[in-house]
């Protein structure tokens, strides 16, 4: 709430004149104005690493060095959704029978619902980017810095053994659905589907397998050949 | 819309005026319905305190012109964010993507030069990117050109963030030297980290982006659509 100062201090002893008046009001300062002093259609930037109340401030930056995001609250699917810097996001109803945490592969079904699915290829569209309930709207990356979920795959035993380490190929190959592992691709073309580029390994809050990382989601389903 | 402001203190008809009567009027006042046509002409779209510890930034929309050598500056439209301590990055622009979440192993680098993503030490929350390329190798791994100047006397730097354009409009380096015919997308030199047409000692099996001027000559910086990823060639 803003807070008015008053522009002049009136003692017990002040002999208040027209002056003394005009001077507590002339010359008062306001501060701290704050989002609950906004009119209506008028929205501050809130800028926290917890979530803010969309209803006071549907435009919030998350300063929070993992992952620093600018997002916009969209009514229509109760989500926040990513509009920068450095991914997008758009809102994909959840049409499998399972919840599903953030950083699943996704892949289309219908033009605005997901689901999961074995061995995606050319009908992945995105990574889940917040854990999202069975039949409810979920942020999609499409492009960009975003999280992906990391599962030690069963198949993949060389090169890189599946690990998800900086410059391997983001696949899904023996992975149960929605999850992915790490194929390194140095030096060589590569085959099949890719997904994306693994940006970390392993690191304090997101170590192991069923854990997500971060990649850099590529989008368009690259290979060397369908 | 107009400020409401709501006295801090009601007198009646036969109240005796106090001195803090006469303060609490001001003092204990609400204000409310502050509208966008209240704030200063100055203000952009917003300016808004950061979180405890984090710096100040303002966000604003404007032109920033990207200042190609080849033709003439050409601009593009972006929010930024500036941050007090001299920082900004494009917040989010039409139809591309920029980060400022990388820092560089590298001391310095021209602008426009292509990164790689790397691993700076035990994997932390910070991200980090390199510069070395191997000549002939299918480098698959570039993140983005590098948007602005950069330059830091470390050369593990831990501090100082790269602005690198991962899609759309960028900057790129780009060299041509022995090309004869040129094309309109670039190719990886594996060995500067700059774009080019020619195969040679660069990356003949992936394409980064396409060329906005395909027709200009000579070691230059010139803009290109970054595709956000590598294209595998036929």
């Amino acid at each position: 709430m803003a807070n008015l100062h008053r522009g002049t201090t009136i003692a017990s002893t002040t002999t208040v004149t027209a002056q003394t008046l005009h001077d507590l009001i002339d010359q008062a300062t306001l501060t701290n104005v704050d989002i609950s002093d906004a009119g209506a259609g008028l929205y501050f930037v809130a800028v926290s690493t917890s979530t803010p109340n969309p209803s006071l401030s549907p435009f919030w930056y998350n300063p929070d060095p993992v992952d620093p995001m600018f997002r916009v609250f969209a009514a229509p699917w109760n989500i926040w959704l990513c509009v920068g810097p450095d991914r997008y996001e758009i809102p994909l109803k959840n049409s499998s029978t399972t919840d599903l945490p953030r950083g699943t592969l996704v892949v289309v079904s219908g033009a605005s619902d997901f689901t999961i699915a074995t061995n995606p290829s050319i009908n992945a569209i995105g990574f889940l980017q917040e854990a999202t309930t069975s039949g409810a709207y979920g942020p999609v990356a499409t492009c960009g810095i975003g999280w992906a979920l990391y599962c030690s795959s069963i198949s993949i035993t060389s090169p890189g053994g599946g690990l998800p380490d900086a410059k391997h190929a983001v696949v899904a190959r023996g992975t149960p659905p929605g999850k992915v592992a790490g194929y390194s691709i140095d030096g060589a073309l590569g085959s099949g589907p890719m997904f994306g580029m693994w940006l970390e390994s392993n690191r304090t809050g997101a170590s192991g397998s069923n854990s997500p990382k971060r990649i850099l989601i590529w989008g368009p389903k690259l290979t060397a050949g369908f | 819309m107009t400020v409401s402001v709501v006295r801090g203190h009601t007198f009646q008809t036969n109240d005796v005026v106090s001195a803090n009567d006469l303060n609490d009027l001001v003092r204990r006042a609400i204000i409310s319905g502050v509208s966008a046509a209240d704030l200063g002409s100055p203000l952009g779209i917003s300016i808004f305190s950061a979180a405890s510890g984090a710096s100040a930034g303002v966000m604003t929309y404007e032109y920033e012109p990207d200042g190609v050598v080849t033709g003439g500056p050409y601009t593009q439209v972006k929010y930024l964010i500036h941050q007090k301590s001299g920082a900004q990055v494009a917040i989010f622009m039409p139809g591309g993507l920029e980060t400022r979440r990388f820092i560089s192993r590298t001391p310095s680098l021209a602008r426009g030069t292509c990164w790689l993503a790397s691993i700076f030490g035990s994997a932390g929350v910070t991200l980090a990117c390199d510069f070395t390329y191997s000549a002939g190798v299918a480098r698959h791994d570039p993140i983005g050109t590098q948007t602005g100047t950069f330059s830091d006397s470390s050369s593990t730097n831990a501090t100082s963030m790269l602005r690198l354009t991962m899609k759309g409009i960028a900057p790129a380096r780009v060299v041509d030297a022995g090309d004869t015919i040129r094309k309109f997308y670039y190719l990886l030199n594996a060995g500067t980290g700059q774009l080019q047409h020619s195969p040679g000692a660069t990356n003949t099996s992936k394409v980064w982006g396409l060329a906005m001027r395909p027709s200009d000559s000579g070691d230059t910086v010139l803009p290109y659509y970054a595709f956000g990823a590598p294209l595998w060639r036929s």
